[in-house]
């Protein structure tokens, strides 16, 4: 992680508004974070959220200069293990090695850059998806938002399960296929 | 099995034993599965929140006032030069008027705790007791003080020492009647959308409307009301909605609407496509 371009500038100390303010432009990424971890949108959300209100109260104990991103990314962490274990859920879902690994891979590859990138990807999604008819939409969101089953997804768009899975897939790649020429067109700049 | 159907399995929790070695057994030894796998969430998270958003705004009930008075809409645009040259006339009245007539209210004063500022764009009145000024300035608001915006006007609220920040659209009334812990906004017309930062759950923000009461811990919403309607879509977190007939407060989700008006129960909708009316799995009762 690339720490100093995540640091606050001024080394005194800092108030819970303006760490607050600080942690809030993460609030995208803290979310990809928390539902890598609980593989739950809605949990990921609840997560972030309690994250923040943490965040607010524990102010004090935020080091000036400190990484923003990293500190809100470890309590976020906790949040997670504490919502895992509080829907007493472990046995499912808390596969040690599997959350540690998932972890790690977002200490490494979530660098400020990685960071800025989501930020212009956003912004290129916000234009490509108002393209996206609202059956394509609902699907969509059907399926990682709701997670609904291909077979209950099937029923309610009346088409085939295999339809189902040839749609989802090409929808993303459509979406995928926009973002990466918007942001090329630089209409998106990171 | 290819990568990317792994992926979306641990996002859906669907792993087997054998599908959750594989990925551990590929997180570990690939450095570029790592990576591929945080691009992955990250851009299935940014279409899930960006698509809830745009979901939200294509419900039936967000399009519905354009579709059923077509009338109206033309005479808007048949009446449009003329209303244009009357504003200009009004305007320089306006600005007349206020050199004359108004007192300027005091600019806001800045970093002030538990202070909320007002962006003012176009035009926009302000009532304290029984004085009304015609805002042209930032200004620092008073609870009690009631903000209307005219047809072209906006006004941004910006509560100190947290993100929260309220937009009042054109053609709005509000009135703030508490301003620090325990913010409480009267809306009693017109349309607003908040960003709330996360509350303290012993002090909720309330958002109340002529039909409704909206408790609010932390989240973003767009919250419309008339003398016949309210209505509520939440594009983030989650609103506490009541149904007054049925005694209860319904928890609202992201991407879903309610209304409410006078005769009582609120209409939820789970979600904007006819399909999925009796598969809402999101919205559900809570204890008053």
């Amino acid at each position: 992680v690339a720490e100093t371009n995540c640091q606050l500038e001024a080394p005194s100390a800092i108030s819970a508004e303006d760490l607050l303010r600080a942690a809030f432009k993460y609030h995208d990424a803290l979310v990809s974070y928390a539902y890598a971890l609980l593989q739950d949108w809605s949990l990921a959300q609840d997560a972030v959220q309690e994250t923040f209100i943490v965040l607010q109260k524990k102010h004090e104990e935020f080091k000036p200069g400190a990484n923003v991103f990293t500190w809100a990314r470890q309590m976020v962490r906790y949040e997670a293990l504490n919502l895992l274990r509080s829907r007493n859920r472990e046995s499912c879902l808390i596969d040690e090695e599997l959350f540690a690994l998932v972890d790690a891979q977002f200490e490494e590859h979530m660098s400020q850059d990685a960071l800025a990138r989501l930020d212009a990807q956003k912004a290129a999604l916000q234009n490509c998806m108002t393209r996206l008819d609202a059956d394509s939409l609902a699907m969509l969101l059907g399926f990682y938002k709701e997670r609904f089953s291909c077979d209950h997804l099937a029923t309610l768009h009346q088409r085939s399960v295999n339809a189902i899975r040839l749609s989802l897939s090409r929808i993303r790649s459509r979406l995928r296929e926009c973002v990466r020429h918007r942001l090329a067109l630089g209409e998106i700049k990171p | 099995m290819n990568r990317e159907e792994l992926f979306d399995k641990h996002l859906r929790g669907e792993l087997t034993e054998r599908d959750a070695v594989e990925l551990k057994d590929l997180l570990s030894r690939d450095k570029e599965a790592g990576r591929a796998l945080v691009d992955y969430v990250n851009e299935t998270s940014l279409m899930v929140r960006v698509g809830s958003q745009i979901q939200s705004a294509l419900l039936p009930g967000n399009v519905s006032k354009l579709v059923d008075k077509p009338d109206m809409a033309r005479r808007r645009r048949s009446l449009a030069w003329e209303r244009m040259a009357l504003a200009a006339c009004l305007a320089a009245l306006a600005v007349v008027a206020a050199r004359f007539a108004f007192k300027e209210p005091q600019r806001v004063s800045e970093g002030k705790a538990g202070a909320v500022e007002l962006v003012v764009q176009g035009g926009v009145d302000l009532q304290r007791g029984n004085e009304r000024f015609r805002l042209t300035a930032d200004f620092e608001l008073e609870p009690g003080d009631t903000i209307t915006t005219t047809t072209n006007g906006k006004a941004t609220l910006h509560y100190a020492n947290e993100v929260t920040q309220i937009e009042l659209q054109p053609d709005s009334n509000i009135r703030p009647r508490r301003i620090g812990r325990g913010k409480e906004i009267e809306l009693r017309r017109g349309s607003l959308q908040a960003r709330v930062a996360p509350q303290p759950k012993d002090k909720p923000m309330l958002v109340t409307t002529p039909h409704a009461r909206a408790t609010v811990l932390g989240t973003e919403f767009i919250m419309e009301a008339d003398a016949a309607l309210t209505k509520l879509d939440v594009l983030e977190g989650k609103v506490s909605w009541p149904a007054a007939r049925m005694r209860r407060r319904f928890v609202v989700n992201a991407g879903y609407s309610a209304t409410s008006d006078s005769r009582g129960p609120s209409k939820l909708s789970p979600c904007g496509f006819r399909q999925c009316l009796n598969t809402n799995k999101l919205s559900k009762e809570e204890p008053k």
